[in-house]
């Protein structure tokens, strides 16, 4: 078989540019050149595609991989943002609002006289009613109170919780300043 | 007998490898350029509430300078800062950022003291 001519039947250029001689050690040369730039293009073609290729898939992996943890730390945020606003709301309305029925949503004291709410002002007294109530997917576990001295719990709900978050206020308690640190959980 | 290497393969190849580089050079600025996570907390919301208590406290309940310091430091720790008629009475840890809040609270006397408390924060 002539290696040269099955090589012009593809290579119309090449026939026109080295047209084959029956000469076996020249058609051995023309082979060998041939592959040779055959082999130099293709290896060099290869590699800049190879590169290109592991660039590629690098890049892929990569941006899957932060897009993944993008999207875990957006879910775990948005759950701990939740967790937060609504410590934050409920620890608001325990210092500035007044509920008779459960001091939870509001232990301020009431002045009946000027017909207000005494704002960052409440008791022990109205603390020791707080009463558990269900906030959604979240509760409220305890009230505690702290000075430089003392500190005192008023446990309001116990449960398994997952997450927990501490919110501190500053209030009069009973004409003392005290800060007020409410502790709010989700449950597990 | 060996056929001359051709020189044009070299010219070639070099043009691949600008590409190549290009490419290199690109990942890089992506890899730069990735998107960050940032973290959204309401703790601005919350330093801001915290301060607005302690002047709604003293205002309610008359306070000594060193009453006063005394809370910022129960609630804010060594980030807080009390300034009273624009007198630096102490001096908060170095932070990235700072809230500030200002009230006036009339004393015994009915004289009118200007406080500032500034809580820096990271």
């Amino acid at each position: 078989m002539n290696i040269t001519n099955e090589f012009s039947k593809h290579s119309k250029s090449w026939n026109e540019q080295r047209p084959c001689l029956c000469d076996s050690r020249k058609c051995n040369a023309f082979t060998w050149t041939y592959f040779t730039i055959i082999n130099s293009r293709g290896i060099i073609f290869s590699l800049d595609a190879g590169i290109s290729f592991t660039i590629t898939l690098v890049m892929t992996l990569l941006f899957a991989t932060v897009l993944a943890q993008n999207a875990f730390s957006t879910e775990t945020e948005i759950k701990n943002f939740e967790l937060e606003e609504k410590a934050m709301l409920i620890v608001d309305s325990l210092v500035k609002n007044y509920d008779e029925n459960n001091t939870l949503l509001g232990a301020c004291i009431l002045d009946i006289d000027k017909k207000r709410i005494k704002t960052n002002e409440t008791s022990i007294l109205n603390l020791n009613n707080a009463k558990p109530i269900p906030f959604g997917e979240i509760y409220v576990e305890s009230i505690t109170l702290k000075t430089n001295y003392l500190q005192k719990t008023f446990q309001i709900e116990t449960r398994m919780s997952t997450q927990c978050i501490n919110v501190k206020r500053f209030a009069l308690i009973d004409g003392e300043k005290r800060v007020i640190e409410v502790k709010t959980c989700t449950p597990q | 007998m060996h056929p001359p290497i051709n020189n044009h393969t070299k010219t070639k190849g070099f043009v691949f490898s600008l590409e190549a580089t290009i490419a290199l050079i690109l990942f890089v600025l992506m890899l730069v350029a990735l998107p960050t996570h940032n973290t959204s907390s309401l703790k601005e919301l919350l330093i801001l509430q915290q301060e607005n208590d302690l002047l709604r406290v003293w205002s309610a309940k008359q306070s000594s300078t060193q009453e006063m310091l005394s809370d910022i430091k129960l609630l804010f720790g060594e980030n807080g800062e009390l300034w009273i008629n624009e007198t630096q009475l102490n001096k908060a840890k170095v932070a990235k950022n700072s809230i500030s809040s200002e009230g006036i609270i009339l004393d015994d006397s009915l004289k009118e003291n200007k406080i500032r408390i500034i809580v820096k924060y990271d």
